[in-house]
């Protein structure tokens, strides 16, 4: 018999069933498949009264600064610099307590031109502890601070701060969750200097 | 072509025989062997009531009181909040070497992480104590107030340990949240060092 005539006499739901059942059996051990179907490709704005419900943060940004005084009362930024201050009230509605700097990809101000600023540090805006925990349910104002060159943003601009919201995944590195970020929002407010 | 002899759809089933044992074990070593998080679990410790002190290889704790509160404050801190405090009293001592207590409540699977807004009293910031020399402060946690009516309020249990908690001890502590009054204000001090 020849190979034309054996591949014939499989059956059709053979061809069907052979293959899915391959198809699940990798995807099995990663996770299965996860789909989704696009509903925009614009990205939404966010008003000063309007919060983006994430998967791991509610986000809601508030206003934006600058100012050569630190919240936290540390000491001036360095010569031709200027803190950007962004406040923003965030819930974490995931189950983990996390630190604040679990933020720091959450809410991104751009530096006009490209890129973004960095590293940036978290302020709690009602009694200006550094670096406060973000605890699940409990929605928590912050001011959070760039230091910024002089130049690359002046009072009266728009800043288009970018918001992200994330999915977790088990991570396949180590134990644990990780969160994927996405692009989610932006909030554009205007600096004044302050 | 030649007709397949019995030999040779003998080797055939033999072959499907050892692919099928081939995807049979490599499902059952997915689905049981343990997890990473299962081969380094801590080992947990119950302390099963107040003034009660319990050891780990590190580090011994006694729960003291137990206190909800809408306002903490401190000599130099005021701490406001929009959920609740729960304020976790203890003594607290290191065993073996120079080490800080750290804690955080779970409430069903839901954690809640210990406050850093109090500059001087807070467990987690105050005290770093010697081995055998015990000290007594407080513990806060603060926690939306929808957390005291929440599944698992009435069995909610608060963690302390020491640094690294893989294979080693950690301490625990149920609290019935349900059952606790909150009282307006609570005022905390410095940690300070009790007699052994």
């Amino acid at each position: 018999m020849t190979l034309r005539a054996r591949l014939r006499r499989i059956p059709l739901l053979a061809w069907i069933a052979v293959p899915l059942a391959l198809a699940a059996l990798v995807a099995w051990p990663l996770g299965g498949w996860d789909t989704v179907t696009l509903v925009s490709r614009e990205v939404p704005g966010f008003a000063s009264n309007q919060t983006l419900h994430g998967h791991r943060f509610d986000l809601r940004v508030d206003d934006a600064w600058l100012t050569d005084e630190h919240p936290a009362g540390y000491g001036a930024p360095e010569d031709g610099n200027v803190f950007l201050i962004v406040r923003a009230e965030v819930t974490n509605v995931s189950d983990l307590g996390e630190s604040a700097s679990a933020l720091e990809d959450y809410i991104v101000p751009p530096v006009p031109g490209g890129g973004d600023f960095g590293t940036s540090q978290f302020v709690l805006a009602t009694d200006h502890t550094t670096l406060p925990v973000v605890n699940p349910g409990l929605p928590t104002l912050l001011d959070i601070l760039y230091e910024i060159p002089d130049d690359a943003v002046a009072p009266g601009d728009d800043l288009a701060i970018e918001m992200y919201d994330s999915l977790p995944r088990r991570s396949f590195v180590y134990s644990g969750i990780v969160w994927d970020e996405f692009l989610a929002g932006t909030a554009v407010r205007t600096v004044d200097r302050r | 072509m030649s007709a397949s002899t019995p030999g040779s759809r003998l080797s055939r089933r033999a072959a499907v025989l050892v692919g099928a044992v081939f995807i049979a074990t490599a499902i059952a070593v997915a689905v049981f062997v343990p997890s990473e998080e299962q081969t380094t679990a801590p080992y947990v410790s119950v302390i099963p009531a107040l003034d009660t002190t319990v050891e780990t290889r590190e580090f011994s704790l006694e729960v003291t009181r137990v206190r909800l509160a809408d306002r903490v404050q401190t000599p130099e801190w005021l701490g406001d909040t929009n959920g609740v405090w729960l304020v976790v009293d203890i003594v607290f001592a290191p065993r073996l070497a120079t080490a800080g207590i750290d804690g955080m409540l779970r409430i069903d699977d839901r954690i809640y992480l210990t406050s850093r807004r109090p500059d001087t009293a807070a467990v987690d910031q105050g005290a770093i104590g010697d081995p055998g020399l015990p000290w007594a402060g407080s513990m806060l946690i603060e926690m939306p107030v929808s957390a005291l009516r929440s599944s698992g309020a009435d069995a909610a249990v608060v963690q302390f340990t020491v640094g690294e908690t893989r294979l080693d001890g950690v301490l625990e502590y149920t609290i019935d949240l349900t059952e606790l009054a909150t009282q307006d204000s609570v005022t905390i001090f410095e940690p300070e060092r009790v007699a052994p």
